[in-house]
């Protein structure tokens, strides 16, 4: 740690690697062009993997892949912590949920002090508006937005109105208007969380619907390790759908999660063509990304909460034609939710959120030769631990169990197989481990208090 | 007799009051219907949930060689919420494919949105040009039309047209608000099915659609021909009442 400060440290941890790389994000390049608009889009618990531009073959996604032609995707993106409202307050605020407080959802408000996007835009001259869903405990949007349309819990319901709203709304612009700073939160494919309702008791699939032909195999990655730690091996027990559900059960959940995301893709296309219908394609840069994944029958689960990579990793998509190389998929440099702050602000060239922890990804989107990068990051939640990426391995420390976890993926990148107990690894568990403290000893954080609003037992909405 | 499918218990207490549809509908008749528009959101455990979500009106016209149908879709969003008003002009097909059509968008906002009067309202319109779509908004733009397709309104004047045997088979591509593309659809007869209601037995007839960009939709229709439930996945239409030749 010598020789950095902690501030710097943070940034080159949370948000990755060793400090050097805080020199793009000081002194951003100064914009040879006008700033442009801001269209940052977003899904609800959207799998890292699910577009046909990311080589699945059991969806069809023709908008996200068009977006992904004419920009650049990275496919190791991270949620900064893979549950809804921690996610979106790390997006909107910069800042680790340990430091900007809402560490789980609905639970814990967010650090009133601390700014969001909407008002940072907003006060340097920005249009800065919302229509979808938000979900940031603490903080009403409109606190921060113009908002459109709020939306709903059910992605089904509303997410076409969501995008009606960000079509009207980008149809309307005329000459002379400020920048605008749209945020679109679509709800799907978070509709999968009532599939799981619907179908907890596993009772008999006696609806029809697609030939058996249509159903995606489970993947190569459905079993689990029954010395799972115990956050893990929690979901596993009870009335979890890995005890009640058949090996059809979980294909019918793929089924149905493909055409949820298909869904989405579809409100994602209708926001497109209005930018484009309205000549601001050129003038805006678009970021498509999402709080956080599925389990999608990967290691037996559902849902989110946990640090595997069916969780916790992201798509990531940004584009503006002439800013932003297109076609290109990066799988080398490791992204964090923590970098969109930075990223939106060093675009629309002003300074960044206060303590920002995350990385402007603006030189690897302009295709700056060696622009150097974190070599790690760091994602948690707040009721099973945190977890350190590097190009190569995942180190994960839970809560309330000293099981840690340390998978290779470039040979296991269905995190099967855990080496944290392995000799030869020793090493490598010892540098992530100390890592991850130097890392956590960094943090400033928030105090928490008691829930303000504690969860309340039976009748509930799914979490984001 | 059979217990009451979910898709059907998911509305609870509403169809305490819910008096089935009597008389005589001729589809290709005028009819006017509305329908309650729901959410279908099963609580932890599988018990069904939901609530009504907006309301929908259909008016179908017979017209010369053609179908005309208005659609009037309020979508509850909260503080800030959607009505579509759709004309369309259709073919004599199966489908009722649209030829024409304008598509409006209005807006009910509350002060809470800071929106300016009509700031995203829209008013769209389109056509079917040969074997090209053109949509005209801000700009004009084409598209190469399917062999089959339609609009999901269309489809609650379509479905009654079909006989209700096992070779009732419609295949297109489907257009959510006349411009979501949906391809891939398929949407067949299954056969009848009778439960009790309210202590009397009803008996329908269920055609299920499958395609891209959807979740299974099941179209439950009466012995004459008329929709009275169509539920896909988080999503349902309720026939609530019927006018002009939608019931006696």
């Amino acid at each position: 740690m010598s020789g950095l400060t902690r501030r710097t440290f943070l940034a080159s941890g949370s948000a990755g690697g060793l400090g050097l790389i805080l020199a793009s994000q000081r002194a951003p390049a100064a914009p040879v062009k006008p700033p442009p608009n801001l269209l940052f889009m977003h899904l609800d618990q959207w799998y890292w993997e699910a577009a046909s531009a990311f080589g699945c073959a059991h969806v069809r996604t023709p908008h996200i892949d068009r977006l992904a032609s004419q920009g650049t995707s990275f496919s190791l993106s991270y949620s900064a912590n893979p549950v809804c409202c921690p996610a979106r307050a790390c997006w909107y605020t910069g800042r680790a949920s340990s430091e900007n407080g809402v560490v789980m959802n609905d639970q814990w408000p967010i650090d009133p002090a601390m700014p969001d996007l909407g008002q940072w835009f907003s006060a340097r001259g920005y249009d800065a508006v919302y229509a979808g869903k938000w979900h940031v405990t603490g903080r009403a949007f409109t606190q921060s937005f113009r908002v459109l349309t709020p939306g709903s819990g059910v992605g089904e319901l509303t997410d076409g109105a969501v995008s009606r709203a960000a079509e009207g709304f980008l149809h309307g612009r005329q000459a002379g208007d400020k920048p605008f700073f749209l945020n679109v939160g679509f709800l799907q494919p978070h509709d999968c969380c009532y599939w799981v309702f619907e179908h907890s008791n596993g009772e008999a699939l006696t609806r029809l619907g697609p030939p058996p032909e249509d159903l995606p195999p489970l993947p190569a990655n459905h079993g689990y390790d029954p010395k799972e730690p115990e956050p893990l091996r929690n979901r596993h027990g009870g009335p979890q759908p890995r005890n009640r559900w058949s090996d059809e059960h979980w294909r019918w959940y793929l089924w149905s999660y493909y055409r949820m995301v298909e869904m989405a893709d579809a409100e994602v296309g209708r926001v497109l063509q209005a930018l484009d219908d309205a000549g601001l394609a050129q003038d805006t840069l678009v970021i498509l990304t999402a709080d956080h994944g599925d389990g999608l029958a990967r290691h037996g689960l559902t849902s989110k909460m946990f640090l595997y990579d069916e969780a916790a990793r992201v798509p990531f998509i940004a584009a503006c034609p002439g800013r932003v190389q297109a076609g290109v998929r990066d799988a080398r440099h490791l992204v964090s939710g923590l970098d969109v702050a930075p990223t939106l602000c060093a675009f629309a060239g002003f300074e960044g959120l206060p303590k920002a922890r995350g990385l402007s990804l603006r030189p690897l989107l302009e295709g700056t030769a060696g622009a150097p990068w974190r070599e790690f990051l760091v994602s948690e939640t707040f009721r099973t631990g945190r977890m350190v990426r590097t190009p190569e391995y995942k180190y994960i420390a839970y809560r309330n169990d000293p099981v840690t976890q340390l998978f290779d993926l470039r040979s296991d990148p269905g995190e099967l197989k855990n080496l944290a107990e392995d000799a030869p690894r020793s090493d490598t568990v010892r540098d992530l481990a100390a890592r991850l403290a130097a890392w956590e000893g960094a943090l400033d954080l928030f105090p928490l208090k008691e829930p303000a609003r504690p969860k309340r037992a039976g009748k509930r909405k799914p979490n984001g | 007799m059979p217990s009451l499918p979910r898709d059907w218990n998911a509305f609870d207490t509403r169809l305490k009051t819910w008096v089935p549809p009597q008389g005589p509908f001729e589809p290709s008749a005028a009819w006017t219907l509305r329908y309650a528009r729901h959410g279908l959101v099963p609580q932890p455990g599988g018990k069904p949930g939901g609530t009504g979500v907006g309301s929908l009106t259909l008016t179908h016209t017979p017209a010369e060689g053609a179908r005309r149908l208005r659609a009037v879709e309020t979508v509850a969003a909260g503080f800030s919420s959607p009505t579509y008003t759709a004309d369309l002009a259709c073919a004599d097909n199966a489908l009722l494919t649209p030829q024409r059509w304008t598509f409006e968008v209005r807006w009910q906002a509350g002060q809470t949105a800071r929106l300016r009067p009509g700031e995203i309202d829209q008013a769209l319109s389109g056509q079917a040009d040969g074997s090209e779509l053109v949509f005209k908004g801000l700009r004009e733009r084409r598209l190469p039309a399917p062999a089959h397709w339609t609009a999901f309104w269309n489809l609650f004047a379509a479905v009654p047209r079909l006989p209700f045997d096992g070779a009732s088979v419609l295949t297109f591509d489907l257009f959510e608000e006349l411009d979501l593309h949906k391809p891939g659809q398929r949407l067949a007869y299954i056969g009848p099915q009778a439960f009790e209601l309210n202590g009397s037995p009803l008996s329908l007839h269920v055609f299920e659609q499958t395609g891209r960009g959807v979740l299974p939709w099941r179209w439950w229709l009466d012995d004459q021909h008329r929709v009275v439930l169509a539920a896909g996945g988080r999503r349902a239409y309720l026939l609530e009442a019927a006018t002009k030749g939608g019931a006696a």
